[in-house]
């Protein structure tokens, strides 16, 4: 069994009441990572730079043929309905959606080790994402390019 | 057949290799990731481009970046960041170097001298201050800390940090103006800001002078041109070199590895093998070789210092983006350290939403208002003297398929006695009371999930090798590398004692297996940033 068909059964154990729609999940990965980023971030602008990315990251990290963003969405999407049947995670407000992550972080060891990896890292790696952005340094003010800084202050004396 | 075969070119692997062919041994290092030709050029100080799990320089992954990263099993909410390439992860540490603490394991005060040696070589250099380490030093000491002046740790107390930095010269740290900032009108640190995103300043030094010492620019140098600043035999390096197989036969020891970049396997006999890819690689490679583990000890063990996060808004300047990214710390006996980290907004965001509560995550409208300013923010990273359990460990994985170069490793976190947790609690209300004291308007403490960059002990000094890091089971095959760590070291960040160990390590392999003499406390070291090295360096075209 490799790491996707891992995710895929795992998956399934999340999102049990939806197996026969996980193709209509898939679908909906965009809309689900976008939801995902605005969450995160809270930044529209910042957001459109950033979800792409989280794509174009995921699906590196363990290419094949169905894309671990989508494996991610539809996590997302199963832990969603659990909070509040037949929604989606995009259709879920702050709190659902914290409810939701919660969710998936309480899943059982055992059951569903690599789910709480994948989802576990999803906010630090938007957040990281984000932040490495053009947008996310003008936000925080910071000078990407500078190779150094007038900082120096001495030597520390008790 | 060579002399020696080492596995690894990271933290410690070419401290080994360096000191082994300034004897004169005939020295091949395997490096899996690739060896960077100009890094000025190669690497940047975007976080994205350097340190994207996926696509980063420096991920954990082939040199070809079209390629995926290399897969490990982590059935756990966890981050594991390695980095492949020559320097492994020395390329993105930020270079702090504290001894260990004194009572961490029996034999400290004989491992000084080698401490010493490595000190100086590397060079390790007493960090200079910038606005944000003279906060947290001012409000460590407003919280009633002493501060340390020897580098042998004697209670709690705050300090600068001992950093394998090169300290601010010339311009360095003085302008920010880049056409100021070039070697020889700076020297060492510039106070740029990028630790991780690897050191490639001051623009136009002689690779032997880049600010940060990661072996990439100290040892591996050193190593390849040891038959130039001294009386040695230059090692063999090669990169993108996977190994597979550590094979032992009779007194014959051989490695095998996989070319990554085209598949092809090379196998080569020496009289001694080092196995230095990491506490995560080295049990794996030991467990796919087939070699003994009888007690089931291989990979058992690990500890991770349990790290966690604690960030101060503050309203006026700080200036958390520039600078060492850390360059001041407290150590507290008994519990572990915490220190002052300066991280860049990508990482500074990472770690203000990581967490294995996630309503403790700060996110959305909250993130924006603590990354409204980077230059107003104090971080401080609790690095916890976590207690060995055997049942954190790393073994092969069941659930995974096996990648081009043999079963992955699987990496579990399942226990954490209270005395960690304590340990931990303890450390993060010190981070907690030092931002009081300097009259943050807002505090978090994250209670991340397992950050993992400090990993340990996994082929444990004492259980899997003897005090020499020899193999128990296995004569001629040594380990140099974190692995060997008999533990946590009770807080301090591991490298320096890593390397201080892989010095005693290389000195003991020419002393039993090549008939030669003992040189730490004998000899003087000749530093990495020596004119002899800055000339071998530069003839050799590196």
């Amino acid at each position: 069994m490799n790491r996707r068909e891992l995710l895929r059964r795992a998956t399934a154990l999340v999102v049990a009441t939806r197996l026969g729609r996980l193709g209509d999940a898939f679908a909906s990965t965009r809309g689900t990572l976008d939801a995902l980023v605005e969450y995160v971030l809270a930044d529209r602008q910042l957001a459109a730079a950033t979800t792409p990315r989280l794509v174009r990251t995921l699906d590196h990290f363990l290419p094949g043929p169905q894309p671990l963003s989508a494996t991610a969405a539809a996590i997302l999407d199963g832990a969603a309905a659990q909070v509040k049947p037949g929604a989606t995670f995009a259709q879920l407000s702050r709190a659902q959606k914290a409810q939701a992550f919660a969710q998936i972080e309480s899943l059982p060891d055992e059951a569903a080790g690599s789910i709480r990896f994948l989802v576990g890292n999803l906010a630090d790696l938007t957040a990281f994402l984000a932040y490495s952005t053009t947008r996310g340094h003008r936000l925080a003010r910071f000078r990407t390019a500078a190779h150094g800084h007038r900082e120096f202050r001495g030597y520390w004396h008790a | 057949m060579r002399d020696v075969i080492v596995v690894g070119a990271g933290g410690g692997g070419p401290v080994v290799a360096k000191e082994l062919a300034a004897r004169g041994l005939d020295v091949l290092l395997l490096e899996a990731g690739p060896a960077w030709q100009d890094p000025e050029r190669e690497w940047s100080h975007d976080e994205n481009v350097a340190n994207n799990p996926a696509t980063g320089i420096f991920r954990f992954g082939p040199g070809d970046r079209t390629q995926a990263p290399w897969p490990r099993d982590l059935p756990q909410n966890s981050f594991l960041w390695q980095t492949a390439g020559v320097g492994g992860s020395t390329l993105h540490y930020f270079g702090n170097s504290p001894r260990a603490m004194p009572d961490a394991f029996a034999g400290y005060g004989e491992l000084i001298p080698y401490y010493e040696w490595v000190e100086h070589t590397l060079p390790v250099q007493t960090a200079a201050m910038g606005t944000k380490e003279e906060l947290f030093l001012r409000g460590a000491t407003s919280a009633g800390l002493p501060t340390q002046t020897s580098k042998d740790i004697s209670g709690a107390a705050c300090r600068p940090q001992q950093n394998a930095i090169l300290q601010p010269q010339g311009t360095a740290g003085r302008t920010d103006r880049a056409k100021q900032l070039v070697y020889p009108r700076a020297k060492g640190c510039t106070f740029c800001g990028h630790c991780p995103q690897g050191c490639f300043l001051p623009l136009k030094a002689p690779l032997n002078l880049k600010a940060k010492r990661s072996t990439h620019v100290s040892y591996v140098p050193m190593a390849l041109t040891a038959d130039r600043w001294t009386h040695g035999r230059a090692a063999t390096l090669v990169p993108d070199a996977f190994a597979v197989k550590v094979g032992a036969e009779g007194a014959l020891r051989s490695v095998t590895w996989r070319n990554t970049r085209s598949g092809a396997l090379t196998t080569e006999e020496a009289k001694v093998v080092v196995l230095a890819g990491g506490p995560v690689e080295t049990p794996r490679l030991w467990l796919n070789s087939g070699l003994p583990n009888a007690n089931d000890q291989v990979g058992r063990g690990l500890t991770d210092h349990y790290l966690d996060f604690v960030v101060g808004r503050f309203t006026h300047y700080t200036g958390s983006g520039k600078g060492a990214t850390s360059a001041a710390r407290a150590d507290f006996p008994g519990r572990g350290c915490i220190e002052q980290v300066g991280a860049a907004p990508g990482l500074q965001a990472q770690g203000l939403t990581d967490s294995l509560e996630p309503g403790r995550r700060v996110l959305g409208a909250r993130l924006k208002r603590f990354l409204a300013n980077l230059d107003r923010l104090i971080a401080i990273a609790v690095i916890t003297d976590d207690d060995v359990q055997p049942a954190n460990r790393v073994t092969l994985s069941q659930a995974m398929t096996p990648d081009a170069n043999g079963p992955i490793a699987r990496l579990e976190l399942r226990s954490r006695t209270a005395r960690t947790l304590a340990n931990r609690d303890f450390l993060a209300a010190q981070a907690v009371k030092i931002l009081n004291a300097l009259g943050a308007r807002e505090i978090v403490r994250m209670n991340w999930a397992p950050v993992l960059l400090h990993l340990h002990s996994t082929m444990r000094m004492g259980v899997v090798v003897s005090p020499d890091w020899e193999s128990l089971a296995v004569e001629r095959v040594f380990v140099a590398d974190n692995s060997a760590l008999p533990n946590a070291l009770g807080g301090p960040n591991p490298t320096l004692t890593t390397q201080a160990f892989a010095t005693r390590t290389a000195e003991r392999i020419f002393v039993r297996y090549f008939g030669g003499d003992p040189w730490v406390g004998r000899e003087s070291p000749v530093s990495s940033v020596d004119d002899s090295v800055t000339r071998a360096v530069l003839a050799a075209g590196l």
